[in-house]
């Protein structure tokens, strides 16, 4: 299960930290205009805020002089972890931040000040919204959802649970004749055909 | 695992069958020898012999001792009351009742009643095990004790409850487990930035 590994070319991972951030500029850095589309020179320029995806913050919060300060993104505000801790499973991650936990995860380890703020967050959210996941998985046998508010690894979850409660449905009704073989062994099989054929 | 799996462990077990024909040697299996099988006594065989014995007309299968409608209606009874899970009359219960009322239907007093209740009971598990893990997982607690639970049963919340408890654990700490996430998003970070 790939859910919570992240490594150099995790997509998952690198997706998640595209999110954007809110940003102003204390300091002026040179040859970084061209991120604002507003700006004249190829410097940017002290108070020039910005929303920029977290990796290039990232660097620039790690440089000696912090020439920006960041705010949290919409997702991770005040406003919104007091919306989580009262009832979390109205939100709709879908629209508000499609990579919610992997983004958080993230941001937790930033070492921002509300650093472990968001972790207790993000470890209740996910608390409180299994039982969501968990019910859907076991009644609904689509994999397209009218209205899903669910995030992207919420969704895998979904649907790995779902494919397994399917087979067992399957199994309930009307059995299985006979074990088929697992795909990566029939693909495998494939595989080796066309190495012989070359 | 796929219940087609479980179904495949499940037909080890043994089973009394009443064979109608002769048979002086025993086979030796690597699971263990069966036989020699004499004409209307009774020979413990495992199931997925007895099935094959079975379809080709040469045994009758002794329905197993719990496979009746008191003693089945009793253990629902018992889990009904129990707040805990109860000891089942078999740890495959569903799979050997679906193998034997497929092939031998015929030999089972009242079966479908017998189906009602098995599935009564399944349905009372089920329910039991859905809530409890609901609990385990809004509560703080590492570990949860489950006793009796069959292994269709267990497999029935694979992979929700393991992969939850992963992203759980992995939402809870600093760093993930190889401990280079920070500096690796940082290097993908500063590589994108001199391009």
């Amino acid at each position: 299960m790939k859910l919570c590994r992240s490594h150099y070319f995790d997509l998952e991972d690198i997706l998640a930290s595209h999110e954007t951030m809110p940003a102003t500029f204390t300091e002026e850095v040179k040859g970084l205009g061209f991120l604002d589309p507003g700006a004249v020179t190829d410097n940017i320029t002290p108070k020039t805020k910005l929303e920029l995806p977290f990796w290039i913050l990232q660097v620039l919060l790690q440089l000696p002089n912090k020439p920006v300060t960041v705010e949290l993104p919409k997702a991770f505000n005040a406003t919104h972890r007091d919306i989580f801790s009262a009832d979390a499973c109205i939100v709709d991650f879908n629209k508000l931040c499609k990579f919610f936990y992997t983004f958080g995860k993230i941001l937790a380890r930033a070492k921002l000040k509300e650093s472990p703020e968001i972790k207790k967050m993000l470890v209740e959210t996910f608390k409180q919204r299994f039982r969501y996941v968990f019910d859907l998985s076991q009644n609904v046998e689509t994999e397209k959802l009218a209205s899903d508010k669910m995030d992207r690894m919420e969704r895998e979850l979904y649907n790995e649970s779902r494919t397994a409660q399917v087979r067992l449905n399957q199994w309930m009704s009307v059995g299985i004749g006979t074990i088929q073989a697992a795909s990566m062994i029939v693909n495998h099989r494939k595989r080796k055909l066309t190495v012989f054929e070359l | 695992m796929d219940p087609a799996e479980i179904e495949f462990l499940a037909e080890k077990q043994l089973i009394s069958i009443i064979p109608k024909f002769n048979l002086n040697h025993t086979i030796h299996l690597i699971s263990g020898d069966i036989g020699p099988f004499r004409s209307g006594i009774p020979v413990r065989v495992p199931i997925w012999l007895a099935i094959n014995l079975k379809q080709r007309q040469k045994c009758n299968i002794v329905v197993p001792e719990w496979m009746n409608v008191e003693t089945l209606e009793e253990r629902k009874e018992n889990e009904k009351q129990s707040e805990f899970f109860t000891k089942m009359p078999n740890e495959h219960y569903m799979e050997v009742s679906r193998m034997l009322f497929e092939t031998a239907g015929d030999e089972i007093q009242k079966i479908d009643e017998i189906r009602t209740v098995l599935k009564d009971i399944w349905d009372l598990r089920m329910s039991k095990l859905k809530a409890s893990i609901n609990k385990f997982i809004k509560s703080d607690t590492g570990i949860a004790q489950l006793d009796h639970l069959t292994q269709l049963e267990i497999n029935s919340v694979r992979p929700l409850l393991p992969d939850s408890l992963n992203i759980i654990s992995s939402l809870e700490k600093d760093q993930d487990s190889d401990g280079e996430d920070n500096s690796q998003s940082q290097n993908r970070a500063s590589s994108s930035f001199a391009q």
